[in-house]
C-alpha cells in the first residue's frame, strides 16, 4: 500500500499529464479544423501510410514545403499521432500511480476515444466520406473535452469547497456538443445537397445557440449566487467569455464566406440605427468580395469551429467539478451515498485498490 | 425514462438530425424543371431529354464532350473537365481534382444551376449559368462572355455578393474552373434548345428519342449555334471608350436626367437606387427570376416549383457611395451603361451590333459613366431621409 504522501505525488503526476494531454489536443481541434475550412480533407488518398510511406517516415521536406492540403492534412496526422502517444503515456502513468480504478479506467476512455476517432479519421480519407468527415469533426471536440474532464477530475478539491444544491451539470455538455454537431453538419452539407437542407441546418445551429447562451448565462448565475469554489466560478466565467466570442465569431465566419443576406443588406442600407453602426464600424460603400482560402475567411471560420470546441471543453470540466461536489454532499448527508460514488474524487489518500 | 436517460437521449436525437439528409449517393445533374415546366413537357420528356444529355455531356462525375462538335473539343479540354468534376481528392501531392465542387458547387450547385446549397441566404442569387447569361463581360450584350472575361471574374469577384476572388489559386486552376463553367452553360443551353425542339417538334407528351439522322440535326441547327457563340465570343468585344471629355460630367448629369437616357427613373434621381425611385412601378425582374416565375406560373410540376428558390425582384443599384458588383474602373462601367447588364432589366443606350447606331452615342455614354462615378465618390445624400428608403425596402426582395 502506497503511503499518502507518495499517492497524492502520484495523483498530481496524473493531474499534470491530464493538462499537458488536454493542451495538446486543443492546436489539434485547429488544424483538424482547418483542413475542413480549407477542404484540404483528401490531400493524401491513402491511410494510415502518406502516399505510400509510412506517416513518420514521409520526406519531411516534400511535407513542409509542399502545398497547403498536403502541409496541413499529413501535419494533422503527425500532430494526432502525437497526441495519441501522450494518451498512452497518459494510461500508463495512471496504471503507474493512480490508486483510483475508476479513474484509471477514464484515462483509459481517453485512448479508446483517440484510437476510434483515429481511425474514423482514416475511414473518411479511403472511403472519401462527407459523413465520416461530419462525424470526425463532431467528435474531436468531444475528446478534447475528455481531456478537461480528466483534469477537472484529477484535481484536488480544496478542503471545505462548499456543496451543489441542485441541477444538472450533465446537461451543459450535452447542449453544447449538439450545438458542435449542428455545427459539424453545417460545415459538411454536401455540395449537391438542397439549399432547404442547409437552411434546416442553419437555422437550428441558430436556435441551438441561443438555447446554449442562455444556458451559459444560466450557469453564470448559479455560480455567482450560489456559494462555489473558485475553479468553478472560474469556468463559468471562461466559459461566458467562451460564448460572446464565439457568436462574434460565428456573426464573422458567416459574413467572411457569404458575405450579408439580403435582409441584412436592406438593414445596413436603410436608415436606422443598424444602418448608422454599420457606417460607423465598417463604413460606407459595398463590402469588397474575400479571398477564397485567405487567412481572413480561413482564420475566422476555423476559430468558430476551435472556440465552439473549447466551450465544449470548459463546459465539460465545469460539470465535472459541479457533479463531484454534489457527490460530495451525498456522501456528506448520507442521502444519496454509494460506495463507488463516494470515492469519486475525496477517497482518503492511501487507500488501496 | 430516468432524467440520466432523457438527458443521454438529446445529443443521439441531435446526431440523428444531424445524418439526416447527409447521405451520400450517385450525383446527376438536375433537370431545368423550370424551363420545362414553362414550355409545357411532361415528366417523361424531360426525363428523355436528360437521357440523350448524359449520352452526349456525360455526367457530373465524368463529363464528356460530344464527338459531333469538334468546335467544342477546340474551346474545351476534356483533361480539364475531368479534373474538375468528380469528388474532391489527390492521388499526387498538389494536384487537386473535383476543383469544382470544391470551390464552386456549394453555391452554384453540382449541375450549375445557381442553385447550390447556401443559395437560399445570398443576394443576389448565385448565377445560374445553363441559361449561358453572365453579367460582367466585355462583349456585347446578347455575345457570350470571352475567357478573360470570366477570367476576370473569378481573380476579382464580385463585390457585395458571396463570390470570393480566387486570387490563391493557381492560374491553372482558374482555367480549369473558367472551363469547367463554359462546360455547364453549354449543357444547361443544349438542354434548353432541346426541351423547345421537344415542345415546338415533338408530339405532346411523347418522349424524346435521337436517331443518328435527328442527332446531326440537331448539332448542327439547335446546338452548334451555342457553341459558336462561346467560340466566337472575342469577335464580339465592345470597343475602349472614348477619353472623357473636360465637361464630361455636367454633360452625364444632364443626360442622365433626360428623358433620352432614363438612368433617373430606375437609379434615382440622386443616384440612391432601389424601387424608391420606382414607387408605384410594378416590379421587374431579372432573366432568372422571370424565368422562374414562368415555371411556376405554367402550374406544372407544382411541387418541384415549390421547392425552387423564391423569386426575388431586380432592384436598380445604388450608385453613391457604392461600389458596383461588375467593377467601378471606367472601362467596365462604361460597357454596362453602354450594353446594359445582361440577363436584367437595366437596358442598353448603345448599339447593339458593331456597325449601328445605338440611343446614345458612345461621347455621350462615356460622360454618363462620368458622371455615375462622381456620384459612386460621393456620400450617399439620403441617409436619413426616412420614409421613402422604408417604403422602398420592402419592395426590394419579393418572395412568391
Amino acid at each position: 500500500m502506497p503511503s499518502p504522501q507518495a499517492t497524492t505525488d502520484r495523483s498530481r503526476w496524473l493531474h499534470a499529464w491530464a493538462w499537458f494531454l488536454c493542451c495538446a489536443t486543443w492546436p489539434l481541434v485547429w488544424i483538424g479544423g482547418l483542413i475542413t475550412t480549407t477542404d484540404a480533407g483528401m490531400a493524401v488518398p491513402d491511410w494510415p501510410g502518406t502516399y505510400g510511406y509510412n506517416l513518420f517516415l514521409y520526406p519531411w521536406s516534400t511535407w513542409f514545403f509542399g502545398p497547403w492540403d498536403l502541409f496541413v492534412e499529413h501535419g494533422h496526422r503527425l500532430f494526432a499521432s502525437g497526441v495519441g502517444l501522450i494518451t498512452i503515456a497518459a494510461v500508463a502513468v495512471a496504471w503507474r500511480s493512480e490508486p483510483r480504478s475508476w479513474l484509471r479506467w477514464m484515462t483509459a476512455g481517453a485512448l479508446v476515444l483517440v484510437i476510434g476517432q483515429g481511425v474514423l479519421g482514416g475511414l473518411r480519407v479511403i472511403l472519401n466520406e462527407r459523413l465520416l468527415a461530419m462525424l470526425h469533426g463532431s467528435i474531436g471536440p468531444v475528446f478534447f473535452a475528455y481531456t478537461a474532464a480528466l483534469v477537472a477530475a484529477t484535481r484536488r478539491p480544496a478542503p471545505g469547497e462548499p456543496a451543489l444544491a441542485g441541477g444538472m451539470p450533465w446537461l451543459m455538455p450535452a447542449l453544447v456538443w449538439v450545438q458542435v454537431t449542428l455545427g459539424a453538419a453545417l460545415r459538411h452539407v454536401p455540395e449537391d445537397g438542397s439549399f432547404w437542407t442547409f437552411a434546416q441546418h442553419v437555422q437550428a445551429h441558430l436556435w441551438q445557440a441561443g438555447i446554449v447562451t442562455a444556458a451559459v448565462a444560466a450557469m453564470l448565475l448559479a455560480a455567482w449566487r450560489r456559494p462555489a469554489p473558485r475553479a468553478e466560478r472560474l469556468l463559468a466565467a471562461a466559459g461566458g467569455l467562451c460564448v460572446v466570442v464565439q457568436l462574434l465569431l460565428g456573426v464573422g465566419a458567416w459574413v467572411a464566406k457569404y458575405r450579408l443576406p439580403g435582409w441584412a443588406q436592406q438593414a445596413v442600407d436603410g436608415d436606422g440605427l443598424v444602418a448608422a453602426g454599420w457606417e460607423a464600424a465598417i463604413g460606407p460603400g459595398t463590402i469588397g468580395p474575400s479571398t477564397a482560402g485567405g487567412w481572413g475567411e480561413t482564420l475566422t471560420v476555423t476559430a468558430h469551429t476551435a472556440n465552439g470546441a473549447l466551450l465544449l471543453a470548459l463546459v465539460t470540466a465545469w460539470a465535472v467539478l459541479a457533479a463531484s461536489r454534489r457527490r460530495s454532499l451525498g456522501e456528506a448527508t448520507g442521502a444519496t451515498a454509494q460506495p463507488k460514488e463516494s470515492q469519486f474524487l475525496h477517497e482518503p489518500p492511501g487507500s488501496t485498490h | 425514462m430516468s432524467r440520466v436517460s432523457r438527458i443521454a437521449a438529446l445529443p443521439l436525437a441531435a446526431l440523428a438530425a444531424a445524418l439526416a439528409g447527409c447521405q451520400s449517393s450517385e450525383v446527376e445533374f438536375e433537370p431545368n424543371i423550370t424551363s420545362a415546366a414553362s414550355l409545357g413537357l411532361s415528366a417523361e420528356q424531360v426525363g428523355s431529354i436528360e437521357g440523350v444529355l448524359v449520352e452526349w455531356f456525360g455526367t457530373p462525375d465524368a463529363p464528356r464532350l460530344p464527338e459531333r462538335l469538334p468546335r467544342l473539343a477546340e474551346l474545351l479540354d476534356a483533361g480539364r473537365l475531368e479534373q474538375a468534376a468528380g469528388r474532391v481528392e489527390s492521388h499526387t501531392p498538389g494536384v487537386t481534382h473535383g476543383l469544382y465542387r470544391r470551390h464552386c458547387a456549394r453555391c452554384h450547385g453540382v449541375s450549375g444551376d445557381g442553385r447550390g446549397p447556401t443559395a437560399l441566404y445570398q443576394a443576389p442569387y448565385p448565377r445560374d449559368f445553363r441559361y449561358g447569361v453572365f453579367k460582367w463581360k466585355s462583349t456585347y450584350r446578347d455575345a457570350k462572355p470571352t475567357a478573360d472575361d470570366l477570367h476576370q471574374v473569378l481573380l476579382r469577384g464580385v463585390p457585395g455578393t458571396a463570390m470570393p476572388s480566387f486570387a490563391l489559386l493557381t492560374d491553372d486552376e482558374r482555367e480549369t474552373l473558367r472551363q469547367y463553367v463554359v462546360y455547364l452553360a453549354v449543357r444547361g443551353e443544349a438542354e434548353r434548345v432541346l426541351q423547345e425542339f421537344v415542345a415546338d417538334e415533338w408530339a405532346p407528351g411523347q418522349p424524346l428519342v435521337v436517331d443518328d439522322a435527328l442527332r446531326d440535326e440537331l448539332f448542327a441547327g439547335w446546338i452548334g449555334p451555342i457553341v459558336d457563340a462561346w467560340a466566337d465570343a472575342a469577335q464580339n468585344s465592345l470597343p475602349a471608350p472614348p477619353a472623357p471629355s473636360a465637361d464630361a460630367v455636367a454633360l452625364g448629369r444632364e443626360l442622365y436626367h433626360s428623358e433620352r437616357a432614363g438612368c433617373y427613373k430606375c437609379h434615382g434621381p440622386e443616384g440612391q437606387g432601389g424601387a424608391a425611385a420606382q414607387a408605384g412601378e410594378p416590379p421587374d425582374y431579372d432573366l432568372w427570376n422571370a424565368a422562374r416565375l414562368a415555371g411556376r406560373r405554367s402550374g406544372r410540376f407544382a411541387e418541384l416549383s415549390r421547392n425552387d428558390l423564391p423569386v426575388r425582384a431586380s432592384r436598380p443599384r445604388e450608385l453613391t457611395a457604392e461600389t458596383p458588383h461588375g467593377g467601378a474602373d471606367h472601362e467596365s462601367l462604361y460597357r454596362r451603361v453602354h450594353q446594359g447588364v445582361a440577363g436584367t432589366p437595366m437596358p442598353a443606350v448603345g448599339a447593339l451590333r458593331p456597325g449601328e447606331a445605338g440611343p446614345l452615342t458612345d461621347r455621350e455614354i462615356a460622360a454618363i459613366t462620368a458622371y455615375a462615378q462622381s456620384l459612386m465618390a460621393t456620400r450617399s445624400p439620403h441617409k436619413g431621409d426616412g420614409p421613402s428608403r422604408s417604403a422602398s425596402a420592402s419592395n426590394r426582395s419579393r418572395p412568391l
